[in-house]
């Protein structure tokens, strides 16, 4: 019978994650709208992410309160365990997605666009769709139980890199051939570079996920 | 030729009742000054296992042993042992306390001493003082001495008991559920008394509690069935067992 409660209370946590998951999927997913959608209305899609950024912080502080309860009065082991220390440490991850996400939404609704940054955009919008793959990939790795993903994601995160690298160079580029672009390239670069750490905690996540299957430590480890 | 750091060498040991066999062929070997907690579901032979390991098992109508026990160099099972030195030289704790009815305090710890000869009053007094401070009960009892034992508490009683089995200066004490009778604040008292033990003892200990087994031991064996599952460090066992039934029976799913 106490499995049986110690079961629904796991299950219950991993449904948390999976909502803040969610919500933290869909910020990103308008922060790119904002950032690349000259449809959308970008001041009514950033209330929308703000208030999903509340949402996410709620959610964390509810996960670590029942995290905190299961650790206490149920005393889990072995598997329970590492479930319960790589959620409370996705948690953490999740819950900076949210704040990265809100900033990038932030920034990419003060752009201002020029046909010199075509180029920059392009490549940005394909960061984007790698950074979404990521944070996707690592969901469903968790979800999923499934250690074999998640080594996929952390594998993608040298791409998300290089992507931030080509970036910047082609944004140097804009600069030296017209100033008055220098404001929004250093936008670019911001947003850039936290699509970059949105990557990171992907991989977080998903060494999280490899720890939680497995037992094997692999953060600051070569794949 | 024995690895030197090994103290107890158990190769093959088996065991049985009349015809029942509780054990099958059991092989582990055991770090000298370590804690090791034998865990197992009821039946599986975590009792009569550590029974074996002071030829108490053999004391039982009907009851056999076979295989080698091995502390430091020299078999328990050797035809030339005396099982009786062997019982006198590990120490046993049971799951109740038994201290000696209509014995005082003082003579509980010191009758060991007695039996081995050790006449002389001085030494007695010192040893029993010695034994008496290493199982954390001279502070509570100092002034009384010659109270009953069994006047004690349930947990001043089981320390009392250990004091007992120290005095002999026992190179291995065996514990079977020492504290599966005490209250949580006892239950501290004893844990951390085997952590401070294991200067000079090596302890066996037989245990239902899982956090206790996690607590206190060096290492953990699972036994199933009468069969070793597996024998991992006890940071491991709990954390990362390499057995699948050991994950199942930790988390409570066996």
């Amino acid at each position: 019978m106490q499995t049986k409660f110690l079961d629904e209370r796991l299950t219950q946590l991993k449904s948390l994650i999976a909502s803040m998951g969610g919500c933290a999927e869909q910020m990103l997913k308008e922060a790119g709208l904002i950032t690349f959608d000259k449809e959308v209305n970008r001041e009514e899609l950033y209330k929308l992410v703000q208030n999903r950024e509340q949402e996410i912080d709620s959610l964390q502080i509810r996960l670590g309160k029942h995290c905190f309860r299961v650790l206490a009065r149920q005393a889990p082991v072995a598997r329970d365990l590492r479930l319960v220390l790589s959620i409370i440490s996705i948690n953490t991850a999740l819950e900076r997605m949210g704040d990265l996400s809100l900033n990038i939404a932030k920034k990419g609704k003060a752009l201002k666009e020029d046909p010199l940054l075509e180029i920059p955009f392009e490549k940005l919008k394909e960061m984007f769709h790698q950074i979404t793959s990521m944070i996707r990939g690592c969901l469903d790795a968790f979800i999923n139980e499934d250690d074999r993903l998640a080594r996929e994601v952390i594998i993608q995160d040298d791409r998300a890199d290089q992507l931030k690298d080509g970036i910047c160079v082609k944004l140097k580029e804009c600069i030296l051939a017209n100033n008055d672009l220098v404001d929004t390239c250093i936008q670019l670069v911001s947003i850039s570079e936290m699509l970059e750490r949105l990557g990171d905690q992907a991989t977080n996540i998903a060494e999280e996920v490899i720890f939680m299957e497995t037992g094997r430590d692999v953060k600051h480890k070569k794949l | 030729m024995m690895n030197s750091s090994i103290f107890i060498d158990i190769k093959n040991l088996m065991a049985w009742f009349d015809t029942m066999k509780v054990l099958s062929g059991i092989n582990l070997s055991i770090e000298r000054n370590k804690v090791v907690a034998i865990i197992g579901p009821s039946g599986c032979g975590k009792s009569t296992f550590i029974r074996c390991l002071n030829r108490l098992h053999e004391e039982v109508r009907g009851a056999r042993v076979k295989g080698k026990v091995f502390l430091e160099d020299r078999d328990i099972y050797d035809p030339s042992v005396d099982p009786v030195l062997i019982r006198r030289n590990i120490g046993m704790i049971f799951q109740k306390p038994n201290p000696f009815p209509g014995m005082s305090i003082y003579d509980n710890v010191a009758l060991g001493l007695k039996l081995s000869g050790v006449r002389k009053r001085s030494l007695l007094d010192e040893k029993v003082e010695m034994s008496l401070k290493r199982a954390a009960l001279w502070k509570e009892v100092k002034d009384n001495l010659n109270r009953p034992g069994t006047g004690l508490s349930g947990g001043q009683q089981q320390r009392l008991c250990i004091a007992r089995a120290l005095a002999i200066e026992p190179p291995v004490l065996l514990m079977d559920e020492p504290t599966s009778a005490l209250d949580p604040i006892s239950t501290s008292w004893i844990e951390e008394l085997i952590q401070n033990l294991t200067d000079q003892v090596t302890v066996i200990i037989v245990t239902h509690n899982m956090q206790q087994a996690s607590r206190v031991s060096d290492r953990t064996a699972f036994l199933l069935n009468g069969e070793l599952v597996e024998y991992n460090k006890t940071s491991l066992f709990f954390t990362n067992p390499d057995d699948e039934r050991s994950e199942a029976y930790i988390t409570g799913r066996l």
